[in-house]
């Protein structure tokens, strides 16, 4: 690793730092001026509410009540829910993110392999049926709606096949334990990652026929599958290229999807926190939730930049 | 979620490689190809529709959109209700056709907006240079850290669920990629000739902006900015999805598809119209952008 | 699938084998994948209980909630979900029994005047507590336990602490707890130094009207005679629930939600709980009271309202037992429609009244906040009556409810099946007349300038949002009125806004606590209600005669035979002022398979656990 990719690193780094307390600052005042509270009820409301929220402190200024939470989240502790009064916040959102990451990362997968797959193909069968299907499929997969996927989804492995075999195919519909099994994770995370894995196959195709189609024409008559192969590893290294700089993008778009999705399938995530924190008053949650997100997102932009490094070895930071 | 992405690597059309062709202007050219373009001609016949169902909504709906009791709850498409009813009874075809007008004004309200921001921006940031591009550039990547869904959600939540207020809220979280555009467009093209001389005779700052630079950039700015409307609708639907759309009793697509997941196993017609609609007015919106991309795009033309 | 895998395979292998492994293994990884998904499919769901008649063997019940404990601390408690399950695990004194009557349940009797435990000035009360009582570690039960869980509700300030405002020292000890905890200490320290003044006998946080006469008698002094002081002092999971001193001084802030340290007195116990995930109760051995229970273990899954369509179809796939529990009793529409349309499961739907009113509030008493339906004069009222006639209450609920998960509300506000209800069709504010309306609206608005630029305002949500939309077609139809929708996203804020008077119409609403009309009338309207009066009805300010206040005062001091026509008259005096448009009751439904037997609800809660049994099947 050279000085200037340190550097390099630093720099990014500090951009990381910069974003998450920009972030976390903007999303606590946002929470904080909403009107309505946690504890508001048909039964505590006037006095009462106003001696309830001075006793949690929800009175105070909220450049003081930052602090506060900055302290804490500096040493990884973002305090306690207001919504289940006392639990503390940190366990419960490390055990939802890694419930997102394992959703997040299979849809990653997913959208990865399959949208790549799809493009090399497209290009290998570059205007015959198979690339007009694969393009019009990939294109189509970015216009429907996840939610509309997810919906069908459910419908059909959930509930249709089951009820027309009787019971005899059993999907679970809705996750059982903390972690997804394969069977429950497929479902989702399919629906998850189909709607980007039309811009990878799109992409794929395209820096493939780049360099195919040069090394097509010149080779077609003559040197046999030797040089094909050739051609291929070259094109599909090409490849990389265009698929890796969208790859951040690509994660907010999953991270973005997962929220939605997280709602329809019942996975007990971060997206679904999100939402139900935001309605609940749950600050806290909401503030550490986003700033996890954010922190994500760095990092993944990060290791995305630094990926670059290794596929294309003239780029050097 | 859709981002735009202009990648440097060109789409071919026909095996043969660069054919040399004579002069033209950019625009006959480029209308000359995206006419031979079917799948962009048809796109652009779904979406004059489309408008056209718009406009008449504000006029006439073959009943009123939030009339409970039109019909029976639930009721499946027949002669008098070809698209079937709601759960509330209340005629979906009216409904579909009013959600028209949210749709098509989130999108392309939303892209307005961030033409606007985007292109000034850009524009600052990349004939200026130095300090403004400094400053800018750090929050364009800042905002490139948030998770854009979310940042969307919190906006509404805070500003109100109103269309205007929803446009603001999905412009915020998309306007980066034409102010990096933009500032990429500005930055190379002001090292040009022409614009160093008009530079050099004194031009005002603002003429060379908007009377160089800019239209130097338009093709990339009008397919970019074409782009957006799908996303755009893609967000708003997501938000009113989730709840957090235009508030009721307004009808629009992603709250009409909400509801009827609900219902899905009683009756799917609920759900199955206004995903059709949006599914095929996003896909509409994609070939068409496609298509005005390889027409108009000079770094894409082989 | 495995032919997939070699046909897959024999593609790539054409444009060159072994380099193209990974391209392979994505292949083959996608088919493994689907591989996988039906390969579950292969194995069926499973139940697994013995056959045969009588008991299964595993007596696990399983099903969801929508929601995590906000808190199980009686003293603090508030929400539905959260007294649904933990009226298994602590008792009070007494208790309604599944028809709403209250009965013994810590205490040997109820009192009352005819057994002398209430003496004849209707200021004292005698309660004697059964011997045996025992938490479920053992501690015995004595009358000192009875002093210090009530005071303890008081001085922690809960939300429901005014149900044992009738006792003498309540103001005092309230005081006292506030005076502590408002001094800007974080929870957790209020909470602690609470304790530690009730551990050390603090006079200052005893009530002293609460005396512990011998170890098994507690004598009650009253402030003034109270009608309704017994049901309050019976609403489960509540402030007057009894807890283990010795347990929560242990762990003041935390107790209620660690296994081993949630101690009541009931035939159920914590004994897991993940956060956002499940809860698993057990059962206490050797319970004191009965009828013993059957089921040793409730399995409760944490869901959220957005699952509810997925958990229907779980029940149906026999993953869970029922539905409706822990405060879950409102269902997509769309699945209660399609099970009272199929065969399979139409018997197993029980629709029950929840003991729960909504109805449209009118800004009578604030003229801050304008509107044509401000105070008493012939022109407010007939502008109130016009707009409560031109709404069909029928065609609401089978409209909006498709009379299953409401029915309109014609017997005044109090919810059908409760003390207080006047009658079928008695409520002459819930008739549809939209002819008389008009002239109404002629009449008093000629020129419609008074009924312009109204709004109706409403927290989101179904069914709100449909009820919403229905009024406002009412109104244009009927009246030819148009009346904005003023929808608010945040319940709380609402809320909290509705209760000051904010709004000209508003969306209103109670569902009630314990079945007395004290409940009703104390909390919605008049003097007692200040800062909580959505509508501002109440007697004139400076009125040297207040009836409704006066008329209350005597009520809730009467015994229920002789307060209940004194409430029937604060009723009569809202609807002859108009005070509210009535809307529906709410009902609620449970899905409950044939196999769980004893399971069930009232107006109220849910059947008690210990009631119920898991037959074979």
């Amino acid at each position: 690793m050279t000085r200037g990719t340190l550097i390099y690193i630093g720099q990014r780094i500090l951009l990381i730092v910069v974003t998450l307390l920009v972030v976390s600052f903007g999303v606590f005042a946002a929470v904080h001026s909403l009107p309505g509270n946690a504890f508001v009820s048909a039964h505590l409301h006037g006095q009462d509410l106003k001696d309830l929220l001075h006793q949690y402190g929800l009175d105070r200024p909220i450049p003081v009540q930052y602090w506060d939470f900055l302290k804490g989240a500096v040493h990884g502790d973002l305090g306690t829910s207001l919504q289940i009064q006392g639990e503390a916040i940190t366990p419960l959102v490390i055990r939802e993110l890694s419930v997102s990451m394992e959703l997040g990362g299979s849809a990653l997968l997913i959208t990865v392999g399959m949208g790549m797959l799809f493009g090399v193909l497209a290009a290998m069968r570059q205007n015959t049926w198979v690339d007009y299907l694969l393009t019009t499929l990939a294109v189509i997969g970015y216009s429907i709606p996840s939610f509309v996927l997810a919906t069908l989804g459910l419908l059909v492995f959930g509930l249709w096949l089951h009820d027309i075999t009787g019971g005899a195919f059993y999907y679970p519909i809705q996750w059982t334990g903390t972690y997804g099994t394969l069977a429950e994770l497929s479902v989702p995370a399919i629906s998850l990652g189909l709607y980007t894995s039309g811009q990878v196959t799109r992409i794929t195709r395209a820096a493939m026929l780049d360099v195919v189609q040069q090394d097509y024409i010149r080779t077609a008559r003559a040197k046999g599958l030797k040089d094909r192969v050739v051609t291929l590893r070259h094109a599909l290294r090409n490849a990389m290229i265009p698929v890796t700089s969208i790859l951040g993008p690509l994660i907010v778009g999953i991270i973005a999807g997962s929220v939605v999705i997280e709602n329809i399938f019942g996975i007990p995530g971060l997206g679904k926190e999100f939402v139900r924190s935001i309605t609940a008053h749950d600050y806290n949650v909401t503030v550490g939730v986003f700033t996890i997100y954010a922190a994500l997102i760095g990092i993944a932009n990060l290791g995305v930049d630094l990926l670059y490094t290794v596929i294309d070895p003239r780029i050097r930071y | 979620m859709a981002t735009t992405v202009t990648t440097p690597v060109p789409v071919t059309e026909y095996a043969g490689g660069t054919v040399a062709r004579e002069q033209v202007g950019l625009w006959q050219d480029g209308w000359r190809r995206l006419r031979r373009n079917k799948l962009a001609l048809a796109a652009v016949v779904y979406l004059a529709l489309l408008v056209l169902v718009a406009i008449v909504s504000f006029f006439w709906t073959p009943y009123k959109p939030n009339f409970i009791g039109a019909c029976e709850t639930y009721a499946t498409p027949s002669a008098a209700h070809p698209f079937g009813c709601d759960e509330l009874g209340r005629d979906s075809l009216s409904r579909l056709m009013v959600g028209t007008q949210v749709s098509l004004f989130e999108g392309v309200g939303t892209a307005l907006i961030v033409l606007v921001v985007g292109v000034t921006v850009g524009l600052i940031a990349g004939y200026f240079r130095g300090v403004p591009d400094a400053i800018i550039s750090l929050i364009i990547n800042i905002f490139y850290g948030i998770p854009t869904l979310l940042v969307a959600l919190v906006l509404v939540v805070l500003l109100g669920q109103g269309l205007v207020n929803i446009m603001v809220a999905i412009s915020a979280t998309i306007w980066m990629d034409m102010a990096r555009l933009v500032r990429g467009q500005a930055l190379s093209i002001r090292e040009r000739e022409y614009v160093e001389a008009a530079r050099a005779s004194g031009a005002k700052a603002g003429k060379i902006l908007f009377g160089h630079i800019f239209p130097n950039a338009l093709g990339p700015i009008i397919v970019q900015a074409t782009f957006i409307i799908p996303v755009a609708i893609l967000t708003g639907a997501f938000l009113s999805f989730l709840g957090l759309g235009v508030p009721p009793p307004q009808a629009d697509w992603g709250g009409m598809a909400s509801e009827g997941t609900a219902a899905i196993r009683y009756v799917t017609h609920i759900v199955m119209f206004p995903s059709l609609a949006l599914s095929v007015t996003l896909l509409a919106f994609n070939f068409f952008g496609d298509g005005l991309r390889d027409a108009f795009d000079p770094r894409q033309r082989r | 699938m495995l032919s997939c895998a070699a046909r897959w395979t024999h593609v790539v292998r054409h444009y060159g084998g072994q380099e193209l492994r990974p391209s392979r293994f994505k292949i083959g990884g996608l088919c493994l994948g689907i591989l996988g998904v039906l390969t579950v499919a292969a194995c069926g769901s499973g139940s697994s209980t013995s056959s045969g008649g009588g008991l299964a063997s595993s007596q696990v019940l399983h099903f969801p909630v929508l929601q995590d404990p906000k808190t199980w601390d009686p003293g603090l408690l508030d929400a539905e979900v959260d007294s649904e399950l933990v009226q298994n695990v602590y008792d009070n004194l007494w208790r309604f029994d599944d028809k709403l009557n209250t009965i013994p349940d810590i205490a040997v009797d109820v009192p009352s005047t005819t057994n002398g435990e209430i003496s004849a000035d209707g200021m004292t009360v005698t309660v004697k507590l059964k011997q045996g009582v025992k938490f479920s570690n053992g501690d015995p039960v004595t009358s000192k336990d009875v002093l210090y869980s009530w005071n303890r509700s008081v001085a922690l300030r809960g939300p429901y602490r005014s149900n044992l405002s009738g006792i003498a020292g309540f103001t005092d000890v309230q005081t006292a707890g506030k005076t502590y905890c408002a001094k800007g200490a974080d929870v957790t320290a209020c909470r602690t130094q609470t304790e530690a003044h009730l551990a050390s006998g603090d006079t200052k946080f005893m009530m002293k009207g609460l005396v512990a006469t011998d170890p098994y008698t507690v004598t009650i002094t009253l402030s003034s005679p109270c009608g309704w002081c017994i049901a309050a002092w019976s609403l489960q999971g509540s402030t007057g629930s009894i807890v283990d001193e010795k347990v929560i001084q242990a762990d003041p802030v935390n107790w209620w939600s660690k296994p081993g340290e949630q101690i009541g007195t009931g035939a159920y116990t914590l004994s897991a709980y993940t956060p956002k995930q499940s809860i698993v109760f057990k059962q206490v051995p050797n319970w004191w009271g009965s009828p013993k229970p059957t089921l040793t273990e409730i399995d409760i899954d944490i869901k959220d309202p957005s699952t509810q369509t997925t958990n229907d179809a779980a029940w149906e796939q026999g993953s869970y037992d029922l539905i409706g529990y822990g405060g879950d009793s409102t269902q997509p529409q769309a699945d209660i429609l399609r099970y009272q349309s199929s065969g399979a499961f139409k018997s197993q739907v029980s629709l029950i009244p929840k003991g729960r009113t909504t109805w449209l509030s009118f800004n009578i008493g604030y003229p801050a906040t304008g509107g044509p339906f401000v105070g008493e004069s012939a022109a407010a009222k007939g502008l109130r009556m016009a707009f409560a006639l031109a709404v069909d209450k029928s065609a609401l609920a089978s409209t909006v409810c498709h009379n299953l998960t409401c029915q309109p509300a014609t017997g005044g506000l109090i919810t059908k099946g409760l003390i207080g209800y006047l009658g079928d069709n008695t409520d002459p504010l819930a008739k549809f007349d939209a002819t008389q309306a008009k002239s109404l609206l002629h009449q008093f608005d000629p020129d419609g300038s008074k009924t312009a630029n109204l709004k109706y305002s409403f927290n989101t949500g179904a069914p709100n949002d449909a009820v919403a939309s229905f009024l406002q077609g009412q109104w244009q139809q009927n009246l030819g009125i148009n009346v904005a929708l003023d929808p608010h996203p945040d319940a709380s804020a609402f809320i909290s806004d509705r209760l000051v008077g904010k709004f000209v119409m508003s969306r209103d609403g109670w569902q009630f606590d314990y079945n007395h009309p004290q409940d009703w009338f104390d909390n919605l309207w008049g003097g007692l209600a200040a800062g909580a009066n959505t509508s501002g009805y109440a007697d004139p300010t400076g009125d040297p005669n207040p009836t409704y206040d006066n008329t209350l005062a005597k009520a809730d001091g009467e015994p229920i035979n002789t307060a209940l026509p004194l409430y029937n008259q604060l009723a009569q005096m809202l609807i002859t002022d108009v005070a509210y448009i009535p809307l529906y009751y709410s009902v609620g439904q449970f899905l409950i398979h044939p196999y769980v037997k004893g399971a069930g609800s009232n107006a109220q809660a849910d059947f008690y656990w210990d009631e119920i049994s898991i037959q074979a099947h």
